[in-house]
This record gives structure tokens, sequence and C-alpha cells, in this order.
């Protein structure tokens, strides 16, 4: 039966593919751009890691650089700084993750208790503006307000008594310096796709638990935030997979002799070891290592989410 | 069902997220980019004008291509340039390095400290052409060099680039002569001296307006050191960079020498005699402190004018004195510098032919000439200044970037343009400059014409090393023994092999 019937399924799957593809041809034409998209800028660069492995010269080109094997991880590993890199990279990030995940669910939520529309659109436009500042002027900001010569918060804490602290002159503030500026700065923008996920809820589940006699809280509990888990495990996720990427920018611009020992991190290195000495194969050995990490915590943290229940990335 | 749809939901703010930042980041990248074509000028000479493009950095305004003196300029040259003009200082460097990785070059590329890692290992690529043995043809580019600067200029032995001369020590002491005379001080001739000075600038009230509000030096990073950190190691007797003994190479922060000057440093700083945030200060907020008089001094480039100026131009009765001779314990030293900063280079790439070499050399050439100083120095005739029978009179001072322009494209000999009706303290700026060019007290580094592969590899990292631990000891985070750990640590990073590296290489020199 199934040796008669093979031949013939698997010509009717394909005619059935065919019909799909061409009732929904413009749909695919539409999905084309991303995907050649994806392939010129994401995926044809990938050959370039080849270069991690070789002693690239500009001027010879990919091909004709020589192979030096993993010459430029040995490097990177037995570098004195390495343990002092790692560690800073993976504590900075774990502070964004405790501290600065959450923060933007919180906010949504209480946003989406806001009944005046007028006052809840106002209160989103400005905390997302934050967002549309440079690092480059947010450190500046930082600079005003933190300077030990005349800033504002040791101001204050003169006036109250206390002695001034040099908070960007010294280690043991840099990386809550670090943390609050991506919560000033991108908490409100974070809040975009929680309130989006909210809307997609279905108001019958808040009427049923009116129902059964939930208040607000209850209400915000079991309906909004039950609504939104999905989207937190893949924003959480995705956060997981940006573990080992601080972004270059904002510590670079905070980073001075005094604090680079708590907050230099493979970004800031790359830039030093790398970018300013015109070592590619080293910058590109690093940025491979970096992408491997994050590509097993991705994984790590999606089998997990799948243990547990929840609908994963893949 | 939900979760598709919320997943849905999800990808389509994503996708709008990505496309309003994609829009927001858009138009970021556009520097140096807007070469019109200006309207052909009738070419003077015979020969046909000389096309060529070249990467030039600018500080402050970007010169413009359409002004009077660009158009005088390329006629002058008889060339027809596609300037390609992007920001100088530290993301200049970063572009030239990008540049390179990418092989999309201009016909010539001004590189500033040519002996940084990236451009010594496009050299040793072959990527520039070698310009040696076409120089004797263009007397006025041999004019501009001179074997001092030529052996600074040399890798691996020989000459790839065309440099500008500059003075051989912008070094100097920048502070208020009028905080002196309220005070009834003198120009300080000792180190001491000098601390002196600056404490009373801190506590004396040098401004008179009965606030105890000044400090004596403004201070922040320039190169990862302190401003004047540099100086003040060479006043104590500390070697530049590097001492020569018997051939071999001792580094200067291994020096007694260096050491007193940190804790000169560290004496500024716990007396509060400078800013105590200059680690971190940002330029700006650092050159305030300057120009709004609460600051009395610096101690980096002697003729920075972008910090002075504007103190000059709001406060009337503000003066200035440069100087840059203080002694030490071993008398006056002066950091040399290499004697020039920025360095033309020719591409192979793009220029194929010896002949197209020639034809830019010849170019250069030109605006090197001897009789075309007056449109170096004060522009154009007609519309910035006037010549009666040898008398000069200025329309209209040469714009500042027009100066610079001449600072990165012109290799003439090294001169300082002194204009009819400079105010006095630019006045004082540039005849510092000018004079220590010639010092006798110039100190070189003896490792300018030498290689090591290991600081080319690695020399930014090594020398972080050293500048976070100087800082370090200045606050108080570190003390002797840190600092001895911090050598320790910088050989065995590699300091080691650089200090033979170059030993090798000097006794292969010889």
């Amino acid at each position: 039966m199934s040796y008669s019937h093979a031949p013939y399924n698997k010509r009717k799957k394909w005619l059935r593919m065919l019909k799909q593809l061409r009732t929904n041809i413009w749909l695919y034409i539409l999905v084309v751009p991303g995907i050649v998209y994806f392939l010129i800028f994401k995926y044809l660069p990938m050959g370039g890691l080849i270069i991690a492995f070789k002693d690239f010269n500009p001027f010879l080109g990919f091909l004709r650089s020589p192979w030096v094997g993993t010459e430029h991880f040995a490097r990177l590993f037995s570098n004195n700084d390495f343990i002092m890199l790692f560690r800073n990279t993976l504590l900075i990030s774990l502070y964004k993750i405790v501290f600065y995940f959450p923060v933007p669910i919180i906010i949504a939520l209480l946003l989406n208790e806001i009944r005046l529309k007028l006052f809840k659109r106002t209160v989103q436009t400005l905390i997302y503006i934050p967002h549309f500042f440079s690092w480059v002027v947010i450190s500046g900001i930082f600079y005003i307000l933190f300077t030990t010569e005349g800033g504002f918060v040791n101001h204050l804490i003169e006036y109250f008594g206390g002695s001034s602290i040099n908070f960007l002159g010294s280690k043991e503030w840099i990386r809550s310096l670090l943390t609050t500026q991506t919560l000033w700065r991108d908490a409100g923008w974070g809040t975009i796709l929680y309130l989006a996920a909210i809307t997609t809820i279905d108001p019958q589940l808040y009427e049923a638990a009116k129902i059964d006699g939930a208040g607000r809280f209850r209400l915000m509990w079991h309906v909004t935030l039950a609504g939104m888990r999905s989207t937190i495990v893949i924003l959480l996720i995705l956060q997981i997979g940006h573990f080992m990427d601080l972004g270059f920018e904002q510590i670079y611009n905070m980073l001075n002799p005094l604090n680079r020992e708590y907050a230099d991190v493979f970004d800031t290195y790359v830039y030093v070891a790398g970018i300013q000495q015109g070592q590619f194969s080293y910058s590109t050995a690093i940025g491979m290592f970096k992408s491997t990490i994050g590509l097993i915590l991705v994984l790590g943290a999606n089998y997990l989410v799948r243990k547990f229940g929840e609908e994963g990335l893949f | 069902m939900s979760i598709r749809r919320n997943l849905s939901v999800l990808l389509v703010a994503a996708l709008t997220l990505v496309l309003v930042l994609s829009a927001c980041s858009g138009n970021g990248k556009e520097a140096g980019n807007d070469s019109q074509q200006s309207a052909k000028e009738p070419a003077a000479a015979n020969a046909a004008p000389v096309k060529f493009k070249v990467m030039l950095p600018y500080w402050g305004d970007m010169p413009d291509d359409n002004s009077p003196f660009f158009k005088e300029l390329q006629t002058i040259m008889n060339a027809e340039i596609t300037p390609v003009f992007t920001q100088g200082g530290n993301s200049y460097f970063d572009k030239v390095n990008v540049l390179l990785s990418s092989g999309d070059l201009p016909d010539a590329i001004d590189i500033p400290m040519q002996n940084q890692p990236y451009t010594i290992n496009a050299i040793r690529a072959g990527a520039f052409w070698e310009v040696d043995p076409y120089l004797k043809d263009f007397p006025n580019l041999l004019a501009g060099r001179d074997p001092d600067r030529d052996n600074n200029v040399k890798v691996d032995g020989k000459t790839y680039g065309v440099y500008i001369p500059q003075s051989r020590a912008r070094q100097g002491i920048d502070m208020r002569q009028d905080w002196l005379d309220n005070l009834g001080l003198k120009q300080p001739q000792t180190i001491d001296e000098l601390y002196q000075v600056l404490k009373a600038f801190t506590v004396g009230d040098p401004d008179k307006n009965g606030k105890n509000d000044t400090i004596g030096l403004m201070e922040r990073l320039g190169g990862n050191y302190p401003q004047g950190f540099n100086q003040i190691s060479l006043k104590y007797g500390a070697p530049n960079n590097y001492a020569m003994q018997n051939g071999q190479f001792i580094p200067a922060f291994t020096t007694e020498a260096y050491r007193n000057a940190m804790k000169f440093y560290k004496r500024l700083y716990y007396e509060g005699i400078m800013n105590k945030d200059f680690a971190y200060i940002k330029v700006n907020q650092a050159d305030e402190l300057i120009q709004t008089g609460k600051a009395g001094a610096t101690m980096g480039n002697a003729d920075n004018t972008t910090t002075w100026i504007p103190l000059f131009e709001n406060n009337s009765k503000a003066k200035l004195l440069v100087f840059s001779t203080l002694n030490g314990p071993t008398g006056n030293h002066i950091a040399a510098s290499r004697g020039y900063f920025n360095v033309l280079l020719f591409p192979r790439q793009t220029v194929k032919t010896e002949q197209r070499l020639k034809e830019i050399l010849g170019a250069l050439d030109r605006l090197a000439a001897p009789d075309k100083k007056d449109f170096r120095q004060f522009g154009v005739k007609g519309v910035h200044y006037n010549d009666e029978n040898g008398k000069k009179t200025v329309l209209q001072p040469l714009e500042n970037q027009y100066l610079i322009l001449m600072e990165t494209l012109a290799p003439a000999p090294y001169e300082m343009p002194i204009t009819p009706g400079t105010p006095d303290y630019l006045l004082q700026m540039k005849k510092v400059v000018v004079e220590s060019d010639k010092s006798k007290d110039l100190v070189s580094d003896p490792t300018y014409p030498l290689l090591s592969e290991t600081y080319v590899k690695m020399g930014k990292e090594l020398d972080k090393i050293i500048s976070d631990a100087v800082i370090k000891y200045i606050i108080g985070e570190i003390d002797d023994k840190g600092f001895d750990s911090a050598i320790a640590k910088w050989k065995s990073s590699g300091g080691d092999k650089v200090i033979q590296e170059y030993a090798a290489a000097y006794q292969k020199s010889k």
C-alpha cells in the first residue's frame, strides 16, 4: 500500500505547495527583499570569519593572506587581562539582566493601567525621548551630574552633610553608573514591545476574570502578565544572546584609567587592541569568540525555556 | 492561537523598530563627501591640470572648496583637487585605518603620525609608493626636508611619504600674566618656582574677586597621560620615551626622574592645585576652566589656541605668558617630536604609474615654491592682503581652516605665519614654538627611526598599562610598589621584547 502511494503523495504535496505559492505569490515576493537583505548583509560577511585563522593583510586580500591557525585565539586566552575582561563583561551583562530587564515590563504594566488616554500617550512619548540621545551626550550629562568638581549630585551630598564621592573616577561605582544610564535611556523604549503584546490580549479574558471576582491587581497578575509571558520569554532569550555585546559606545565614553579595571570589556578591548592597531585578524578572533559564547547562551536558554513548557525561539 | 498572534504582533513591532532605527542612523555618515567639482579655472600653465583626490584632516571649520583661497590653491598647483576633508583627531585615525583595510583609497592620503602601527603594516605590505627616487626632480619638496626629520620618517630605511614640517617642539606652559602681576610674582624659572606660582594661583585669590574660587592648573588627559606630564618628566631629567645607553634602551618610566614627575603631579592633586577630575574631564569642560577664568595655567601645546582664544576675546584684562624654559635638577630639557605631524602618502592602488606619481608630486612642488610663501601665510592677494612695495596690509585675516589646510598639504620648509596685526597672545605662542624648534635643549627619542614588531602589534595595549598606572599613582590609588608591579606587567606583557627589538633594530641601522 505505502509502496504504491508514496510517489503519488509526494507529487500531491508538491502540487499543493505550488498552488499555495501561486495564490500567495505577492506575499512571497514581499518576503524576498528581507531574505536578500539577510543573505547579503548577514550571511555573506560570515565568510570573512576565515581571517580569524589567518594573518590578514588588506593588501593581500582574504585569500592570499597566510594561515596561522588558532594563534589569535591563543593570544586572546593567554592575555594577562583576559580574566578581567571576561569577568567585567559577565558582571555588567548580569547587572543589565537583573536590574534593567524587569523595568520595561513593570512600566508597561503600569502604563496599561492608566485610564486617561492623553496622559498615557504623553507619558509614553516622554519616556521614549532619552532613547534618542547619543551615548556621548549621556556621558556628558553624567559628567556634569556626578563630577567631584561642582557636580550636582555631590553638591547635594555635601549639602546634607556627607562627603563627596568620586563616582566617575572610581572603579566601585562604574557598573552601577552604566546600569543607571541604560535604565534612563532605554527603559521607556523597551516598553514598546510589551505594550504591543498587551494589545493582543483578548478583552473577553478580562471580562471573564471580572465576573469571577478579580480585582485590578488580580487582573494584572493573572491576565495581563500571563498574556505577556511568551513575549517576555522571547525577549529574555534575545537579551541573553547579547550577553557578550555590551555596546562599545556607552562604555567607551565612560571609561577612564581609574575605572578600567572594572569596566573594560571585550568591545572596548577590541577597539584598542584591534582597530587602533590595525590587527584585523585578532579583532575577528575576539568577535568570533564572543559570538560563539552568545550562540551557546541562546541555545541553552532556549532549551531551558522549552523544557519549562514555554514556546522558545525555535 | 493567541501565541501565534502575539508573535506576529511582536514581529511587526520589531520590524517597525528596526525601520525607525535604521532611518535614524542613516544620516550620520556623510562626513567629507561633498566634493562638488568646482568650476574649472582656466589653467595658467600649458599643461592640463592634474586631477587628484586627496584625503585631509581638518580641525574646527571645514575648508570650503569653492572659496577664493581654494580656487587660487588649485591655480597655483595647476590641479583639480577633489578633497575629502575628514574631522581630525582620534576618529581620523580610525577612518584612515578602515580606509586602508577597505582598499578604496584616494590618490593621496594625509596620514598623521605615519609611524602608527596600522600605517606601518600597510607600508610593509607595499601599499604605498616609495618617494625617495623621485624627489630629486622637485627642488621645492627637497627644500622642505632636513636630515633629522628624514631620519624620523623612514620605515625600514626607506621614505614613503612627503611630510609637512612642523616645529620639533610645541610643548610649553601657558599662564595668566595678569594673575602673576596681581600677586606680584614673576615667570617661574625652576620646577619649584612653578609649584609656588600654581599654589599662589590656587590660594592667593589671583583674580582679586575676594573669593577662593581659582585653581592653578587646568589638567586633562591628552593621549592617555595628563597633558603636561611628559613635559614635566623631561624637566626632571627623564628621557623622551627612551634613553639609549651602550645600545640598550631604557624606558623613561623606569627612571627616578619620571617618578619625581609623578610625585610633583601627586602633590598638585592632593593640594587641590589642579582639577581633581582630570582623569575623566571632557575636553570642552576642561577648556571652560581656562575660558571662565577658573584656572590659571595649562601645560600642553604652547600654541593651544582653541583653549585660550575665547578667554582673551571675552576678557580684555587677561594677559598671557608663554614659555617652555624651566630648569630642573639637570637643567632645561624640551621633548623633541618627530618634527612633522602630517605625511602625504600615495597608494599604489590608485596612483598606478610613475608618471602619475610625478604629476601629483609636481603639483605639491608648485605649492611649496618659495615665491608662494605669501599665499601660504596670508592668503589670496587682493582678498586677504595687499602688498605695496613689500609692505603688507591685511584686508582680512586668512581663516584658521586654511592655515590648517596649508599645514596638512604644503610641504614647504617649516615657517610660522605671523600676520601683521596678530594679537600679542598669539604672537607669544608662536614665538615659543618657533624658538623651541631650534632650541639646544631638545631631547629626541632614539626610537623614532626604529621599529619594533611587538610594538606595532600591541603597542597601544602596552602603553595603556603604564599610562593607567601613572594616573593611579597621581591620585594615590597605587604607591611605588604598585607602580613597580605595573612596570613588571609591562615587561612581561611584551615590553621586554619591545626593548630587545629596538636594540636589535639599532644595531642593524648602525
